[in-house]
């Protein structure tokens, strides 16, 4: 059954076609809501009810490719964990200032595998983590993070170098450890 | 959506995307996950349960309430006998009392009797057991002896209801004296004894009896004395 098949099952009603969609995606998802909200138990509500809201409005939803179906979930799981972050006021803001002094190597972070940088990433302090997920994987802008968030968008930038800066560090700290290992 | 890397974001992006779980850390619990889900999607019919237990509650309470309401909305006997009569509990009433009263207090006697009927309570029936008791009868009256379970049963208290005397009024009759009946007072009783004085009258001159009515005085209270006996 095609994905397509899948969303006009659930249009019309099916639990069946529900819950098999749900076991599809809904493994990467809750990943995805795991690099917002550290807690697993957290993240797993934000998953469910972003799947409750996804199929609470998937009559407005119009099929045209995984890819975009896929976006269109990852939107939902995304705003779910931004208002829960909201909510608690967790972001921690530095000032411009001090952003600006620390210094960045972007190709790092692409020489790690998948369940690496996952890892780094959970690690950084909730701040840092969010910008650097919508800016760095999700691809949004400082104004729409500033937006999305409710801060300026100078603090969204110095979020963004201070978590470049402390992935970097912990790159370095694990690079250095890997190699006194393998020197032992 | 703007990015200094664009390359680099969506490296990012595709390799995390793919990550749908971690080395050494468990999958998730698609069914546990799905029940909880289930249970979000479904809040209509936890809230018909809802509404249904609503409606009970509101069934039992209204059984409750209703027969209260309706017997609220019945007279109470007890209070429409102690709004129309003053009958204070110390003082019970007699009939005899009732008969002796005025003639004026007649009418509220009555219905003072008539309300006194109606609390009337039902005949008294006696037990089963108390039949069974009266039932057995000796043989040898001279060898009659108390068995212990007649001792120990007590004699049953039984709980006649006083009887109610009705009242029956008597109309007063006016007293009238011998002498007055000649008198213009006494016209009433002449008028309606009328017919029988003629009659009395005629069936004397037929038998021959001579009556001298109207000479002598005395003879004329003796014809007097006469249709006396003949009204009483």
């Amino acid at each position: 059954m095609t994905t397509e098949q899948l969303i006009r099952e659930i249009k019309a009603g099916s639990v069946a076609a529900q819950q098999c969609f749900f076991r599809l995606y809904s493994a990467r998802l809750l990943m995805l809501c795991r690099r917002y909200v550290k807690s697993r138990e957290d993240a797993e509500e934000r998953m469910l009810d972003g799947f409750f809201k996804f199929f609470k409005t998937i009559d407005s939803f119009e099929f045209i490719s995984d890819a975009a179906l896929f976006a269109w979930l990852k939107q939902i799981m995304i705003h779910e964990c931004l208002c829960q972050l909201r909510k608690k006021n967790s972001f921690q803001l530095v000032s411009e200032s001090e952003a600006m002094d620390i210094t960045i190597e972007e190709d790092a972070l692409n020489n790690l595998s998948a369940a690496a940088l996952f890892s780094l990433i959970v690690q950084l302090p909730v701040g840092y983590r969010t910008v650097f997920n919508l800016y760095a994987v999700e691809g949004l802008t400082h104004k729409e993070i500033a937006g999305a968030l409710g801060i300026s968008e100078g603090s969204s930038k110095s979020q963004l170098w201070k978590a470049r800066a402390l992935l970097q560090k912990m790159i370095h700290a694990n690079e250095n450890d890997h190699a006194k290992q393998q020197s032992k | 959506m703007q990015n200094n890397n664009p390359n680099n974001q969506h490296i990012l992006q595709r390799k995390l995307d793919e990550l749908d779980h971690l080395p050494g850390e468990e999958a998730i619990s698609f069914d546990a996950s799905w029940q909880k889900l289930e249970l979000r999607m479904n809040p209509v019919r936890r809230r018909r349960r809802n509404y249904l237990y609503w409606i009970a509650a509101a069934c039992l309470v209204a059984g409750f309430l209703l027969p209260w309401a309706l017997n609220k909305q019945k007279p109470n006997l007890n209070e429409v006998v102690s709004n129309r009569l003053p009958i204070t509990p110390s003082k019970p009433i007699k009939s005899n009392n009732l008969i002796d009263s005025n003639a004026n207090n007649t009418r509220q006697d009555a219905m003072l009797v008539n309300t006194l009927k109606t609390i009337e309570k039902p005949p008294f029936k006696a037990p089963a057991v108390l039949e069974k008791q009266i039932v057995v009868i000796p043989e040898n009256p001279l060898a009659l002896k108390q068995s212990p379970e007649q001792e120990i049963i007590p004699a049953p208290v039984v709980d006649i209801p006083a009887p109610v005397t009705a009242i029956v009024v008597k109309k007063p009759l006016g007293v009238v004296h011998l002498n007055d009946l000649n008198n213009a007072d006494g016209s009433q009783l002449e008028k309606t004894a009328g017919n029988e004085n003629k009659r009395m009258i005629r069936f004397i001159k037929r038998t021959g009896v001579e009556t001298s009515l109207g000479d002598r005085p005395d003879e004329r209270t003796s014809g007097n004395h006469i249709l006396l006996k003949n009204i009483n």
